[in-house]
């Protein structure tokens, strides 16, 4: 698979995709940041790289819209992080997002003839 | 992850962030988070096998990926939104809350620039005549002398037992050496003469230089070693020794070009061969401003050998641990010795030892000026403070809103206080700026009113401390009754836009008006005493001398330093008067003082009349001249007769009075003939030398010759020369071609006589008065310039008040207008307020004045009366300016359209 033309990606998080990424990795519990991104990396093969200059202002974006709550958590012997967790608003623009994405790359595949993998 | 990253992330993170405007809080927890996320990332990059530097610059690198961190964190809400300026809330920290209302101050100042700008020149003048004045006490008074342990040198001098005319004199030669070999309590004594000696060599023309007869160690009492050479020691400053001088830095480097081979070359000092054996530093001038030093052997041996001779200051440094008090015991002894062994020259007198500072006349001076200025800060401040007034009278609705949003009143007068403190910090840089030259104009003073030379006008920590007390000073005395009104609005009145007639507007009011009338007062009292001032000098300025001395020249020579002796005195005396008489066009006389330029004085004795003690013997003015001196000066002979040729070359003790004398001691007209006795005022009356009766022959007009605090002529009794001839005499001449003219041809009679005796300055009598009036002119001037200032700025209060008072009163004198008031009804709502202020402070300041107009004249010479003239004048010049300020705001309010001022707000 060649690699993801990194100006599109930049038009597709405007678009929303990388929303419904992230939405997706905290779907099944709290991570924080440094383990979202790579996360997106490992699931992707390496397609999807999502830097820091790039995944923060998300993250502090979908904080700020109520999708997600950011909390310091402090382990014995660890340096406290901040964990990003889904809200039940968040739970809810992810699962009317996923079905948008899934018709949309119905349609897609429909009319361009490329099988969604 | 080695440790030291972790700052680099920091700084590197909060430099990306900083132009997002994050509230620190945020800022610090996001910094956090993406430094722990570059931690991991660097882990991971040198698990892959970059090495360190590169495992940094490509963490970093993703920081700037897809536009960078800012770039996209631009459109979230959190950015742009620093945390609110929320008064009243306490959880900041002091430091902080200091910080944002430094900041908010400095937004107002600078939307505001104008109002800033008047209060920053208002306190900056108040604050420039105080650091100027201060600059100079500082110098002068609390500066510790350039000297080694200044605190350790006294001023040594004899004090007359019994007389209250002359209480304290210098020392003599032989009396100064037995208080040398004697002392026990001091580390050094020295004595000092100055006078001016010709220095002449053969490479340059013969100059007059300011010198001083010393004491072989007197470098060693103050601790200033030559720069250059050696310094004198006890073998130069023995009878017989080789002539020593030593070279002041200045003169070095003016005449002598900074040679340093000067040293052990040979000049002539007032025509005797001296070997130049040091060089001074230019900074030391002891005692004053010398810059030649001869050891006092040099002196002509006259004066080194007579105990009346009374011309050498002394001066010790004291033991270490022993006071002042035991030095004068130590010395007393010594004096009561000495009194005991010589009683014709000794008797009363005792020792006086002070420590070495400047003279007590100046110091009350300062002491004056300190407090004028004192003066002129507080009327700043009181400007200011009404300018504040006003300016929170329209910022009350929004403090009322703070209130009203749970803001604590100590926030509101805290944040008002800091914008005080910030216009009167810059106010003090302007008065800095404006301080600087007014320093500089005092380092440049004329030679007669310079200081010592060891005074330097120059601003240190002191004078910084004190503009910084006085800024802060400032700040408190105009920002806080100001700061204190605006926080205590009446909320509710505030909030239904009630401002006018509430009782906070009313106690505003009474403030401003409170301010004004102080403002008045204290301008009253300064240009009052600054009139008084300024009226005595001008009186002083045109002294009637009893003759015309418009164009009577004055210039004199001086014999001591040819060591002349008596018999040559004479003979050079009587030689210049004949050759005087004979000029075309130019009279010229002889005299030992001119008109105005003092004279010696004497105790009076008149036959026949008994005398209780010799101190209650009346003074009276001697002059010792030669036989045209009433011709030439113009005083006409009232009775009897002149002094005759007869009476000058053969003195046999006759003598002229002029009229005043006449009439105080003669009243009844028959002064010719009658005999008295004049007696040094130090003399006791039965061990007096010379013992002469006098006969008085005639009785001349008055010519002033000291000024009086009464104003009126002194007596005077005129001798002829030869009964003792003067060491400096006067030629006073008078020539049609002017005084010029009159000068060369006294000069080139007198080279005639003795190449070697320079004629020195040469002015008209009307100069000289207006040069040795110089701390009159001075002080005045600066008193008079202080005044100006207060004035002007009391007038600008006046003026700024009046024309708020009428923009705060524009809808009612509108409806005044509106109902028919005429134009002379407004004029007087606007000014009637003025006037009552005025009055009350002119009637407060009187007061005040009257108490400076009754304790000045104790300083002043030659006061005349006309003190309540001067009150009247003053307070009509105030009135007048009052008047003329509150005149600009009532035409603008008599002109007031109605209906635009109903609208106004």
């Amino acid at each position: 698979m060649p690699a993801i033309d990194r100006r599109m990606l930049d038009r597709e998080l405007k678009k929303g995709s990388a929303e419904l990424i992230i939405l997706s990795i905290l779907e099944p519990r709290p991570r924080h940041g440094y383990e979202i991104s790579k996360l997106i990396e490992t699931r992707s093969n390496g397609q999807l790289k999502f830097h820091i200059a790039s995944l923060y202002p998300l993250l502090y974006r979908l904080e700020e819209r109520g999708w997600l709550q950011g909390r310091w958590v402090e382990k014995a012997g660890q340096r406290r992080r901040r964990f990003y967790s889904l809200t039940a608003e968040g739970r809810r623009v992810l699962a009317s997002q996923r079905s948008t994405w899934k018709a949309f790359v119905e349609a897609m595949g429909l009319i361009t003839g490329v099988d969604h993998a | 992850m080695p440790d030291p990253s972790k700052g680099s992330w920091t700084r590197e993170l909060r430099a990306r962030l900083a132009g997002l405007h994050l509230s620190p809080a945020r800022e610090a927890e996001i910094v956090d988070e993406l430094a722990q996320h570059l931690d991991d990332r660097y882990e991971e990059l040198r698990a892959a096998g970059s090495s360190d530097t590169d495992a940094r610059r490509l963490a970093l690198a993703e920081l700037s990926e897809g536009g960078g961190l800012a770039d996209r964190m631009q459109a979230l809400s959190q950015a742009h939104t620093p945390a609110p300026i929320v008064h009243g809330r306490s959880s900041a920290g002091w430091l902080r809350g200091f910080r944002e209302d430094m900041r908010y101050a400095a937004r107002i100042m600078k939307r505001q620039p104008w109002f800033a700008a008047t209060i920053v020149v208002t306190l900056g003048l108040g604050i420039a005549v105080n650091n100027t004045v201060f600059t100079i006490v500082n110098a002068v008074v609390l500066r510790p002398q350039p000297f080694e342990s200044a605190d350790r040198i006294v001023q040594l001098n004899v004090r007359n037992v019994g007389n209250a005319q002359n209480p304290v004199s210098e020392l003599s030669y032989p009396d100064f050496q037995e208080w040398q070999t004697a002392r026990r309590t001091f580390e050094h004594i020295v004595a000092t003469e100055e006078r001016a000696v010709d220095v002449a060599d053969e490479q340059r023309a013969p100059a007059v230089v300011r010198a001083a007869y010393v004491s072989w160690n007197t470098f060693k009492l103050i601790g200033h070693p030559p720069a250059l050479g050696r310094d004198f020691t006890a073998a130069d400053d023995r009878t017989g020794a080789s002539p020593a001088v030593i070279l002041g830095g200045t003169l070095w480097r003016a005449r002598f070009g900074a040679d340093p081979a000067i040293v052990g070359k040979t000049i002539r000092v007032n025509g005797v061969p001296s070997t130049v054996i040091g060089v001074m530093p230019p900074e030391v001038g002891f005692p004053d401003r010398v810059e030649f030093w001869l050891p006092l052997v040099s002196l002509p041996e006259a004066e080194r050998t007579s105990r009346s001779t009374h011309i050498l200051d002394g001066f010790g440094r004291l033991r270490p641990g022993v006071t002042i008090e035991q030095a004068a015991t130590e010395l007393d002894g010594i004096t009561a010795a000495l009194a005991e062994r010589y009683p014709d020259t000794n008797r009363n007198t005792a020792s006086f030892v002070t420590p070495f500072r400047i003279a007590p006349p100046i110091m009350a001076v300062l002491i004056a000026l300190l407090g004028a200025v004192g003066f002129v800060l507080l009327i700043a401040c009181a400007n200011v403070a009404n300018l504040l007034l006003a300016r929170a009278a329209d910022r009350s609705r929004d403090v009322t809103l703070r209130l009203a949003l749970g803001a604590s009143r100590w926030r509101i007068v805290r944040q008002l206080l800091v914008e005080s403190v910030l216009l009167s910090a810059a106010g003090g840089l302007c008065g800095l700026a404006l301080s600087y030259p007014a320093v500089q104009a005092f380092q440049n003073l004329p030679a007669e009113a310079a200081p010592p030379s060891w005074v330097q006008f120059t601003m240190d920590w002191r004078v910084f401390t004190y503009l910084v007390v006085l800024c802060a000073g400032s700040a408190l005395v105009c920002g806080l009754v100001p700061a204190w009104q605006a926080s205590r609005p009446n909320l509710v009145a505030m909030l239904n836009d009630a401002t006018r007639g509430s009782a906070g507007s009313r106690t505003r009011q009474r403030w401003m008006s409170t301010f004004v009338v102080a403002q008045v007062a204290l301008a009253l009292v300064l240009l009052t005493g600054a009139a008084l001032m300024m009226q005595n000098l001008i009186g002083l300025l045109r002294t009637d001398a009893g003759v015309d001395t418009s164009d009577l020249t004055q210039m004199s020579f001086d014999l001591r330093r040819r060591d002349y002796d008596r018999e040559r005195r004479l003979l050079l005396l009587g030689q210049l008067e004949e050759r005087l008489a004979s000029g075309p066009g130019v009279q010229a006389a002889l005299a030992s003082a001119a008109p105005l330029d003092e004279a010696l004085t004497r105790r009076l004795q008149i036959e026949g009349q008994a005398v209780a003690t010799p101190d209650t013997l009346p003074l009276v003015s001697m002059l010792r001249v030669g036989q045209r001196y009433f011709d030439v000066v113009g005083a006409p002979v009232i009775a009897g007769r002149a002094l005759a040729a007869d009476d000058v070359r053969q003195p046999d003790d006759n003598v002229v009075i002029n009229e005043r004398f006449a009439r105080m001691h003669f009243p009844d007209g028959a002064a010719v003939g009658k005999r008295i006795l004049l007696i040094e005022p130090n003399a006791s009356l039965n061990t007096a030398r010379d013992v002469r009766w006098m006969t008085i022959v005639g009785v001349v007009g008055n010519v002033r010759q000291r000024l009086l605090p009464s104003g009126e002529f002194d007596p005077v009794v005129y001798t002829s020369y030869a009964t003792d001839p003067p060491q400096t005499m006067q030629v006073l001449a008078r020539a049609s071609a002017g005084p010029t003219a009159a000068a060369a041809f006294v000069d080139a009679e007198l080279r005639a006589l003795d190449p070697d005796v320079p004629l020195l300055p040469v002015s008209t009598v009307d100069e000289a008065l207006a040069r040795r009036l110089w701390p009159q002119r001075l002080f005045g001037s600066m008193f008079a310039i202080f005044a100006s200032i207060a004035m002007l700025l009391a007038t600008c209060g006046l003026y700024a008040v009046t024309s708020y008072a009428v923009s705060r009163r524009t809808r009612e004198i509108g409806v005044r207008v509106a109902l028919g008031a005429d134009s002379r009804k407004v004029w007087w709502a606007v000014t009637g307020t003025t006037l009552r202020q005025l009055s009350i402070g002119v009637v407060i300041g009187t007061a005040g004045a009257a108490a400076i107009a009754a304790v000045l004249p104790a300083f002043l010479v030659g006061s005349g009366g006309g003190n309540c003239l001067v009150l009247a004048g003053v307070v009509t010049l105030l009135v007048a300016a009052g008047i003329t300020a509150s005149t600009v705001p009532a035409r603008r309010a008599m002109r007031l359209d109605p209906t635009a001022a109903l609208q106004s707000e």
